[in-house]
């Protein structure tokens, strides 16, 4: 830029020179345009008016401001449960740029000990397996074949993708396990290529250059999540009790033989998933000395709750619990909720 | 651009050397970029520098300068200055100044100017509005005589 003066002529007509240019929006002029600010004059001399032509400063390019933002769409864990697949957390990459960019995408698990950004989790201590991602580049909400594991395509400015991770959890996941993924973008220039930090190079009036105005002025953005695992950790118990002989009726009855005695097999669920289809199975021929089935008490399925070391008689009639071809009993519990207790009651006469 | 520099050259050959030519007024436009700067000891400057990294937010100061190089007094000196499309009008551009918010047709004080609505009614015209700014010299520009306006912009 020199500030030299120009010395013009009456010769012609003022002209409102307009620059074209793009449209105003968040992320601002897009870059490459270019800004010069044209200057008339009009004066007399001796009542004549002068128009001499406009004079124009010199000429400058908008530089490419490089400032974009990732961000999980939510701020609570993902819960999963163990032996899933493809299980999701939902980022957002945002460009607030002023030209339009691509973008690199890195992901991955985070170490064991690292402090989630979600206050439901805390510390990451447990891995995905197999995760990737997919990039939404044809904004259709759908991870579509070759979308897996790609940059983020022509993201305009002042719009934003989504970003998608995917991951396993095997059966060994435990209740309670906390995996956390992070998500960096690294800002490509429209056709792929690296963005070179050009704070440090020789100014250009004329030529596009890049400032990096992202968070730490580094091109980079990072963002996490992660998954809570849903387990349900069973417990299972048999209680037993005598509740009558022959000798004392149901009176401090004793177990002696022709004694009735009731079992309860409890399944206490301690973790934070259900558990469905929980089958019981008790073979009679193991209960020493050797019982048989008493087919005059329905056996209970069911039951919530023990009192006093006795189960409870809420549970519902199960009379097909018993096989008297292979003497042993066997029912499937349907769900055993979260925190909650199922139990399976029935009663045997000794020997 | 091309063009138009093309054009101004052409004008300026074509022109014969005349009586006419001892009458010329001249005119520069400069920009700067307003950069504050963070000093060691922690105090804030305000450094201009030539534009050379421009991204969107950045305060543009433009300097317009004049200069009476003929031998006669020159009156009812106007300048006038569109906006450039890509810079948003920022402040006061000095006492002689007035703005135009409707293309140049109409000129006033900020204050004074009013953008029409949908609806009929008008609001209050704003910086963002502005499209041009004028100076008159309401005295009388004497041979030999120089001086300048300053205005700031921000790069949209």
């Amino acid at each position: 830029m020199t500030s030299k003066l120009k010395t013009l002529v009456a010769s012609t007509s003022v002209m409102a020179l307009l620059m074209s240019g793009a449209p105003a929006m968040a992320a601002g002029t897009q870059a490459g345009t270019s800004i010069e600010n044209s200057v008339s004059v009009t004066f007399e001399v001796n009542g004549q008016t002068q128009t001499p032509p406009p004079v124009a400063s010199d000429e400058f390019v908008v530089d490419r401001k490089i400032i974009f933002d990732v961000n999980a769409t939510d701020t609570v864990s993902t819960v999963v449960n163990p032996n899933t697949t493809e299980n999701v957390l939902t980022f957002t990459l945002e460009n607030t740029s002023n030209d339009t960019l691509d973008f690199d995408i890195v992901i991955a698990n985070l170490a064991n000990g690292f402090s989630t950004t979600n206050g439901d989790a805390g510390v990451d201590n447990f891995d995905a397996d197999n995760i990737f991602y997919c990039v939404d580049n044809n904004d259709n909400n759908v991870c579509d074949p070759g979308e897996e594991n790609v940059d983020v395509n022509d993201l305009a400015p002042d719009s934003d993708r989504t970003i998608w991770v995917y991951g396993d959890f095997p059966i060994t996941t435990p209740n309670g396990a906390v995996a956390a993924v992070s998500v960096t973008a690294v800002g490509l220039t429209s056709a792929g290529a690296a963005l070179t930090d050009d704070s440090g190079d020789a100014d250009d009036a004329t030529l596009v250059q890049n400032v990096f105005a992202d968070t730490d002025e580094n091109n980079t953005e990072t963002a996490d999540d992660n998954y809570l695992a849903a387990a349900a950790v069973l417990s299972v118990a048999k209680l037993s009790r005598v509740v009558s002989d022959p000798i004392s009726g149901t009176t401090n009855p004793k177990a002696i033989p022709g004694a009735t005695i009731e079992y309860c097999i409890t399944v206490d669920n301690t973790g934070s998933a259900a558990a469905s289809n929980v089958v019981i199975t008790d073979d009679l021929d193991q209960v020493s000395p050797s019982a048989e089935y008493d087919a005059a008490f329905t056996p209970l399925r069911n039951g919530t709750g023990v009192t006093t070391g006795v189960c409870d008689t809420d549970g519902a009639a199960d009379a097909a619990a018993y096989n008297a071809g292979t003497n042993d009993i066997s029912s499937t519990l349907a769900t055993v909720p979260a925190g909650e207790m199922r139990t399976l009651i029935f009663r045997v006469t000794i020997q | 651009m091309m063009l138009f520099r093309v054009a101004l050259l052409l004008s300026i050959i074509a022109t014969p050397v005349s009586a006419e030519a001892k009458t010329a007024v001249s005119l520069s436009s400069d920009v700067f970029v307003e950069h504050n700067e963070i000093s060691a000891d922690g105090k804030s400057r305000i450094i201009l520098s030539e534009p050379k990294k421009v991204v969107p937010g950045d305060t543009l100061i433009f300097v317009v300068r004049y200069q009476n190089d003929s031998s006669v007094v020159a009156r009812n000196f106007i300048v006038t200055n569109p906006m450039p499309a890509a810079v948003a009008f920022v402040d006061d551009a000095g006492e002689a100044a007035q703005v135009s918010i409707d293309g140049g047709r109409n000129f006033g004080a900020l204050t004074d100017l009013q953008v029409p609505l949908s609806n009929g009614r008008y609001r209050p015209a704003t910086a963002d509005d502005v499209t041009h700014i004028r100076w008159k010299v309401e005295s009388d520009l004497p041979a030999g005589k120089a001086g300048k306006f300053v205005y700031r912009g921000r790069v949209k």
